[in-house]
């Protein structure tokens, strides 16, 4: 038996073949049928309880713009503030959460790759993972619940953007946390229902620390609806959400940097 | 190629490696010691996977943690099992190409994947494979991208006498191709055929180091602790030292505990003794043939 003809070797890894080779293996780890079928489940959830409303809508005499409200609210309420954040928490969380539990971080960290495109590439593998279960249900539970009446196309156009760039962010955000804690599931539940759920109720200044208000401003302006909870501007929204998703991302690869791999 | 310095690692009141200081050199280095004493810590501080508490590491002049040129120089085979398991084995150890910086990813997976008598054709997934498979994935990956040094954390276990066999006579030609290689086990009998330098570890510390011959001697050489059940324990004892077989007894009711270093002679007189004293004998059991004792006295002796 011979030892393996040497190939030819480069030192480092590029790092956008790095993010792209990390995106590669992690997109696939990720997507496992539980998931899929327990987050499909709440979306399909939240379309046919949209569904529902929009039957039920203009029982009360309400016009098209209330119907729009109505269905912006439900795009809100059930799509930014439960189905956005807990679907990505599952797939930020364990992109490179779960990696670290079950040993093979290892040959990702071991590695002549520079560590922010690994955590580039992991997050853009959980956002890839997420976007489908997020985007798609809150636009088109908002644009059921609106009963498809005039601009209910814009609204849930505002709706799939503000989903889109939630789900980025708190994507980040949860590839962070899946660094940092153990058991980050639940951490990530109590952050989401305790301040996500709540800091927007109190006060300005936990609304600002809060994506919610972010999202909906996007889900507002962009919506073309006048919803009456929009605090922000669409360039502030968009900054503010572009930020905590960079920022999410160079803490993470500063954890994954001083990291204990086993 | 390795420098190991005043190295200490300690998980919270937990010390796993204690002030442990080596160097290794090209060829094949084996790293015994019994399961918990501290081998894959050590190589994980070696890796940079982990900082010491205390001491340095050098792996080709570098820090591993800090270093990206030389993580690419390292091979690994981690104890742990995960694999990517959505992958089949061709796929995962070009990947392992490809994160090392192999130009050619695919063609090197297949050539590292043949080396461990593993088929880059076979489609199924790694997480359909048994022990072995997986142990021989791991080589592969570890392999592919031909390091100059190559840490390789209990990678016989879970083979068949064969795949043993084969595995030892690849890293022996490694070894003589000028790498650095570093297998660490907790078997006596893989390590012999292994290679001759030794380092011993336990308890989170160095015991030994050195050829495997003077390690074979000194342990040979060691007490050996054996349980005689007799139904006369008194009497037996009394012979056994006389005879100067025994270097330390203690007695019970039905049974007597001898300390000897020579257990090939006490095996020779326990039956004639038996007879010449009219007694019973029921039961001659070792008490430390295993692994955990031999590393044991050579912690103390040292």
């Amino acid at each position: 038996m011979t030892a393996p003809t040497p190939p030819r070797t480069r030192r480092h890894v590029p790092s956008l073949r790095a993010a792209a080779l990390t995106y590669q293996v992690l997109v696939r780890q990720v997507l496992t049928p539980g998931k899929i079928v327990a987050l499909g489940a709440l979306g399909a959830l939240m379309m046919l309880v949209g569904w529902v409303v929009g039957l039920n809508a203009g029982d009360g005499g309400q016009d098209a713009a209330e119907l729009l409200r109505d269905g912006a609210g439900y795009a809100d309420g059930f799509g930014l503030i439960i189905i956005v954040p807990i679907v990505s928490l599952v797939f930020g969380s364990s992109v490179l959460g779960e990696t670290r539990e079950d040993g093979t971080l290892v040959y990702l960290w071991l590695r002549p790759m520079a560590r922010a495109p690994v955590v580039a590439g992991a997050a853009a593998a959980a956002a890839t993972a997420a976007l489908p279960l997020t985007v798609i249900p809150t636009a088109a539970g908002g644009w059921l619940a609106a009963d498809g009446v005039a601009g209910s196309a814009d609204l849930a156009l505002g709706a799939a953007a503000a989903a889109a760039l939630g789900t980025a962010a708190y994507s980040s955000l949860f590839v962070l946390v899946g660094l940092l804690l153990k058991k980050p599931i639940i951490w990530g539940i109590g952050y989401v229902l305790l301040w996500e759920g709540l800091a927007v109720g109190l006060g300005d200044f936990a609304a600002r620390l809060s994506l919610r208000g972010y999202t909906r401003s996007v889900l507002s302006h962009l919506g073309g609806i006048d919803y009456g909870f929009d605090p922000y501007t669409t360039t502030t929204a968009l900054v503010v959400l572009a930020a905590v998703s960079v920022v999410g991302l160079i803490l993470a690869a500063v954890r994954l940097n001083r990291l204990d791999v086993a | 190629m390795v420098e190991v310095n005043g190295v200490s690692k300690v998980f919270g009141d937990v010390v796993a490696v204690s002030d442990v200081s080596f160097s290794v050199r090209a060829g094949v280095t084996a790293l015994l010691g019994p399961n918990g004493a501290g081998k894959s810590t050590l190589f994980r501080v070696m890796c940079g996977l982990t900082p010491p508490t205390k001491g340095t590491v050098r792996v080709l002049g570098a820090d591993a943690r800090r270093d990206r040129d030389v993580r690419g120089r390292i091979g690994l085979a981690p104890q742990q099992d995960g694999l990517f398991d959505r992958l089949s084995a061709l796929q995962f150890v070009t990947l392992a190409a490809a994160t090392e910086a192999v130009a050619e990813p695919e063609p090197a997976a297949r050539r590292a994947l043949g080396v461990v008598d593993l088929d880059p054709d076979d489609s199924k997934r790694v997480s359909g494979f048994s022990k072995g498979m997986r142990q021989r994935v791991k080589l592969a990956a570890a392999l592919v991208h031909d390091p100059d040094v190559l840490i390789l954390d209990e990678p016989l276990t879970g083979l068949d006498p064969v795949q043993r066999r084969r595995m030892i006579e690849l890293f022996h030609g490694l070894g003589d191709e000028g790498r650095c290689v570093l297998v660490s086990s907790h078997v006596l009998e893989e390590v012999a055929r292994l290679g001759s330098r030794i380092l011993v570890i336990a308890q989170g510390r160095l015991a030994a180091t050195g050829d495997y011959r003077e390690l074979r001697e000194l342990m040979d050489d060691r007490p050996h602790r054996i349980r005689i059940a007799v139904d006369r324990p008194r009497q037996f004892a009394a012979a056994l030292v006389e005879s100067g077989t025994a270097v330390g007894v203690s007695v019970g009711a039905d049974s007597l505990v001898v300390d000897t270093r020579d257990v090939d002679r006490l095996g020779r007189e326990v039956a004639p003794l038996a007879q010449r004293l009219e007694a019973r004998l029921s039961r001659v059991v070792p008490l430390d043939e295993d692994l955990e004792s031999v590393f044991r006295y050579l912690v103390e002796k040292r």
